[in-house]
């Protein structure tokens, strides 16, 4: 039950529903391999501004890549050869990113609150742009863990509790990075997002659905998100659950807030996240306690 | 208008008949003489005037109004012994009619000339109706009968999928079906999520599926009226009739109260799967819930001559559960009274006041997601419906339906420590009001016409707070508040019906029609399979009602002596106003739902050939249907037409059943059906450290599903020879016999080590490969299952 971890308010109902069928389906899965025809290539664009606290060595980093065909095992190619550059609005000021290595650039520079970035990237006579804003994150009060006996669809284990708080002025979204001993998860189940439009002030006591155990170190990183950025990460978590539009609706790539200035038509793939971070770390260390 | 001029007229040659002759009714019901039972469509004919008759009305009731002298009327049914009746006649006539079932199998050579036969001579097309004893044998999933299941196997009607329950009749949306039990609207007509439809076949008599040519006196959807009687409870003794199923038991009583003049029915069913789990020692599964039960209820009195009450009700809900940790509950509940008037003769009213309701609820707690979902709907409704029999050429029906709506899309509230606000989506109110009259006019022995107008209206009542939007549902710019019962919005429309009939030759005829449906209601839904938690809206300032148009075009033509008879149908249907979402819409739980919906039309077309043989040891149906459904949705697929989901270019259907001996009957099913349309990847993309699949969103449901295919076999065997009153028999039915693995979905994911099923978390998991794949979901292998049925 995977599905679990992406248990909120909104799809709460879906995972209802799925239980159900899951329940009464006899049947099974199948690797099957469809004819399937493949687009010409088109840019990929993954790119991110972070602001982390109590430093001015904030940095903007890109990852451009093409599609490529969808069977293909390698990896799909990288963009090596782009211009890109992060224009703070507000300040006036822009930064040229660095090509590094295998289509990733780099840039450092301080970041403030509040302010609007722009990206621009120019690769094969074609320039691309989008804008996000850096929206404060709300500190984590902090995190508790606790030893839970199993029942369905959980296994006993330590389960780490989030008590923070959500300002109410606006609506918010945010995303959650996990770490278990310096190891990421991120498999297509460990988009953590949520809105806190249904939500009070003070959460207290939001449990994360990972099992730990003992001695384990965990870190949380939670980011604040645009509205933009939210429903691209809401759409491109959907669709990697997609099941072509049976109970799920039909499947259609996330809405990109970056648009191609000189072929709109020629949407790009991808992403531009402004955010403020600020996490968290706790060790399982039960017998100290 | 034309269609008013043709309205007029029909009136005018009622009024002129009315003084034209000396004449008198012969009029009555006609009932099975077994169990008392009103006899629907059973056919009046008079002998002596070839091509005039009438047939019985829902309520088994018929008048026929003829000229002073002597007739023989032939009384008939089929799977019943006809009565021929001489009578002279000099006076307006009562004659209540039983006719007896048919013991013996038919003999080929009782089938004369005589015998009405309505595929060719009778105005209906577009019409299906399945006599619940031919749905009781067809072979069926988990041994469960399943009247929507057995009438997605006939021309024009698709599914979502395997096992699902949703109807798409002729390219229309699965809420475009009217769905009536004893004339209340059922909502959600679907059990288990869909794998099962409520309709206890126990409690049912008659089922009729208009997919066209629709009288005026149905409105209020798009594409289908499914019209279900339930029984009115055997009259002449008490009886009990039940089954024991692999996932359910049904138990049926039937009684008088006062023989021939008032009886009841009370018909139940329930799965009990869940029993079996609290058996098990493991508390997580002991505590948890699965199950789904129906009750239907029915009693009628006939007061006199000229009365009869009719009370039925129905009550079903789905409950599971797991743990603590949620549960999930849905359920409809219906209830009717009618009353059948004659104020003489010829002028028949039915009275009908209801209820409906449908509602689901969902409770959550899992620490501090903690909240309980409630959401429901309702109906009333007061319909009066008239039957004026002018004379056997013209008959009249005209009345007035009223139903009164409530909606409470979503009330949310939390629980304990909960982190959710309250949340509640305001109610909405609505008034449906319609008015019609039609006419079923015999101008000649060749030809037939039925026509009529039906004038329908929505009235949005308050209390409301209505958004006014600048550009495309961009900004609010503006509010209005409107007080209880105030009116905030009203749509109308004609909804002219027009169908003919021409007999070439006593074997064959050509039948056309053309009608438009007008729908102030629909279902919410960016998805394809129907769902308890589906979302019913109503047309309101924002949102406009769907108009359809259908023009069907048809040939029907019997073989051997009426053994066999075939039909040809053409038809072409424009959808207005259909609606889709944009994406990542908040159906469920939006207060502006408009802003997220997109508007545009649909088409489908197609022909649908059918050939059945009703009569003899060996019946059935084979047919074939070629159609094609789209849309165009302003924001979808670059604004170009689309296939819809459930477009399937071929569907073929085999449906027969042979009586080895008088004990034993064999059943079968062969369906074949085009792969639906869906959208498959156009390549692949990483991002955010994960492969996804990536799609061309201007060309929509451009793939097809691989085919859908299965055969079911069925046996059902009498248990007891002689002819006693304790009668049972055992059912047995394989689904699925040759284990296709028909896909209910191919989903694009990363399979790792090649193995769909692949566990990370299972002990000594270890990666070695993943890689982009396509996945494909199959329900169902081989399944067999037995039940047992019993009557006495």
């Amino acid at each position: 039950m995977k599905r679990l971890k992406n248990m909120n308010l909104k799809n709460g109902w879906a995972l209802v529903l799925f239980s159900v069928a899951t329940l009464l389906m006899t049947g099974c899965l199948e690797e099957v391999r469809p004819d399937l025809s493949t687009a010409e290539p088109i840019l990929v664009i993954e790119a991110k501004a972070i602001d982390y606290p109590d430093t001015d060595q904030d940095t903007a980093f890109v990852l451009l890549s093409l599609t490529g065909d969808y069977y293909e095992e390698q990896a799909v190619p990288k963009v090596t050869n782009a211009t890109i550059q992060v224009t703070d609005l507000e300040a006036n000021v822009s930064y040229e990113l660095n090509h590094l290595e295998d289509g990733l650039y780099q840039s450092v520079f301080e970041m403030k609150e509040n302010h609007t970035y722009q990206l621009d990237i120019t690769y094969n006579g074609k320039n691309y742009q989008a804008a996000d804003k850096n929206v404060p994150v709300p500190a984590i009060d902090s995190l508790k863990y606790e030893y839970l006996e199993g029942q369905l669809f959980r296994e006993d284990g330590y389960y780490i509790y989030f008590f923070g708080s959500t300002p109410k002025e606006q609506i918010n979204y945010y995303r959650w990075l996990v770490y278990e001993n310096d190891s990421l998860y991120n498999d297509r189940s460990d988009i953590l997002i949520a809105e806190d439009r249904f939500v009070q002030e003070e959460i207290a006591g939001l449990e994360f659905p990972y099992r730990f155990e003992e001695k384990d170190t965990v870190k949380i990183e939670m980011y604040s998100l645009s509205e933009d950025v939210y429903i691209y990460l809401t759409e491109f978590g959907n669709l990697l659950f997609n099941d072509g539009g049976m109970f799920s609706s039909p499947p259609q790539n996330p809405p990109s807030n970056i648009t191609n200035l000189s072929d709109p038509e020629i949407e790009p793939f991808g992403f531009f996240q402004v955010s403020s971070v600020t996490s968290e770390e706790i060790i399982l260390n039960p017998l100290d306690d | 208008m034309l269609n008013r001029a043709i309205v007029l007229f029909g009136v005018w040659i009622a009024f002129f008949s009315l003084y034209a002759q000396e004449k008198f009714t012969i009029s009555g019901h006609i009932r099975d003489a077994g169990n008392g039972e009103g006899l629907i469509g059973a056919t009046v004919l008079v002998k002596e005037i070839p091509g005039t008759g009438t047939t019985t009305n829902i309520y088994g009731f018929y008048s026929l109004t003829l000229p002073e002298g002597e007739y023989t009327l032939i009384y008939s049914y089929i799977g019943y012994e006809n009565i021929e009746n001489p009578l002279t006649l000099e006076g307006n006539t009562k004659l209540e009619i039983e006719l007896k079932e048919e013991k013996m199998q038919l003999n080929e050579v009782v089938i004369t000339a005589d015998r009405p036969d309505q595929n060719v001579t009778d105005i209906k097309m577009s019409r299906e109706n399945l006599k619940i004893e031919k749905i009781k044998s067809m072979p069926a999933l988990l041994g469960e009968v399943d009247i929507i299941k057995s009438i997605q196997l006939l021309p024009g009607v698709q599914t979502a999928g395997e096992g699902t329950t949703g109807m798409f009749v002729r390219g229309g949306y699965y809420d475009q079906n009217l769905i009536l039990l004893d004339e209340a609207t059922v909502y959600n007509a679907s059990h288990l999520l869909g794998f099962f439809s409520v309709f206890n076949p126990d409690a049912v008599k008659n089922v009729e599926l208009y997919k066209g040519g629709i009288p005026a006196r149905y409105g209020g959807r798009l594409s289908s009226i499914l019209d279900i009687q339930m029984k009115d409870g055997n009259s002449k003794r008490f009886s009990t009739s039940g089954g024991i199923g692999l996932i359910s038991s049904r138990l049926t009583i039937e009684a008088p109260i006062k023989k021939d003049k008032a009886s009841f029915i009370v018909s139940g069913r329930r799965t009990y799967g869940d029993l079996f789990l609290k058996l098990s020692p493991d508390p997580s599964l002991n505590n948890n819930k699965l199950y789904f039960y129906d009750l239907n209820a029915k009693a009628n009195w006939k007061i006199d001559d000229k009365n009869q009450i009719f009370v039925s009700g129905y009550f079903g809900k789905d409950i599971l559960g797991f743990d603590r940790l949620f549960s999930f509950d849905w359920g409809n509940a219906t209830g009717t009274v009618r009353w059948n008037h004659l104020f003489n003769d010829r002028l028949f009213l039915n009275t009908t006041l209801l209820f409906s309701d449908f509602n689901y609820g969902f409770d959550i707690d899992l620490g501090v997601q903690n909240f309980e979902w409630k959401s429901g709907l309702q109906e009333y409704a007061a319909k009066f419906d008239f039957s004026y029999f002018i004379n056997p050429k013209l008959t009249a029906e005209f009345g007035s339906h009223t139903i009164y709506h409530t909606f409470s899309p979503a009330t949310i509230t939390p629980g304990g420590e909960s982190l959710f606000l309250p949340y509640k989506i305001d109610d909405q109110f609505a008034l449906e009001q319609a008015f019609y009259l039609g006419l079923d006019h015999h101008m000649s022995e060749k030809i037939k016409l039925q026509y009529g107008l039906r004038y329908s209206q929505l009235y949005n009542f308050g209390k409301a707070k209505v958004y006014d939007y600048e550009g495309d549902f961009e900004n609010v710019i503006d509010s209005t508040e409107y007080n209880r019962g105030e009116l905030v919005n009203f749509y109308h429309g004609l909804e002219p019906r027009f169908s003919a009939m021409y007999l070439l030759n006593s074997k064959s005829s050509i039948k056309a029609s053309y009608n438009r449906m007008m729908q102030y209601l629909q279902v919410a839904s960016n998805s394809s399979a129907g769902f308890p938690t589906d979302r019913w809206i109503s047309a309101d300032s924002h949102i406009k009602p769907l108009i359809g148009d259908q023009v069907a075009l048809g040939y029907f033509r019997n073989f051997k002596e009426n053994m066999f008879e075939a039909s040809v149908e053409i038809y072409y249907k424009w959808m207005q106003n259909v609606i889709d979402f944009r994406q990542g819409a908040d159906v469920l739980l939006s207060r502006n739902l408009e802003t997220d919906i997109l508007s545009g039309d649909g088409r489908a077309y197609g022909a649908e050939f059918m050939i059945r043989k009703n009569l003899g040891t060996f019946t059935g149906w084979v047919s074939y249907t070629l159609s094609k459904t789209e849309r165009k949705i302003e924001g979808i697929s670059a604004n170009k037409y689309y296939n819809a989901k459930y477009d399937r270019t071929h569907d073929i259907s085999v449906v027969l059943s042979y009586d080895i001996s008088d004990h034993v009957t064999l059943a079968t099913n062969w369906i074949y059906a085009t792969g639906s349309a869906v959208s498959f990847p156009v390549g692949r993309a990483e991002i955010d450290g994960k492969s996804i699949a990536i799609y061309d969103d201007d060309n929509r449901n451009a793939a097809r599903m691989p085919a859908y295919h299965r055969l079911d076999l069925s046996a059902t065997i009498d248990l007891d020879r002689k002819p006693r009153k304790w009668q049972s028999s055992l059912s047995f039915s394989v689904y699925n016999v040759y284990n296709r693995k028909n896909a209910f979905s191919i989903t694009f994911e990363d399979v790792t080590n090649g193995d769909p099923n692949f566990n990370p978390d299972a002990d000594g998991a270890e990666i070695n490969t993943v890689e982009p794949s396509a996945v494909k979901l199959y329900l169902f292998s081989v399944i067999p299952s037995i039940t047992y049925n019993f009557t006495f």
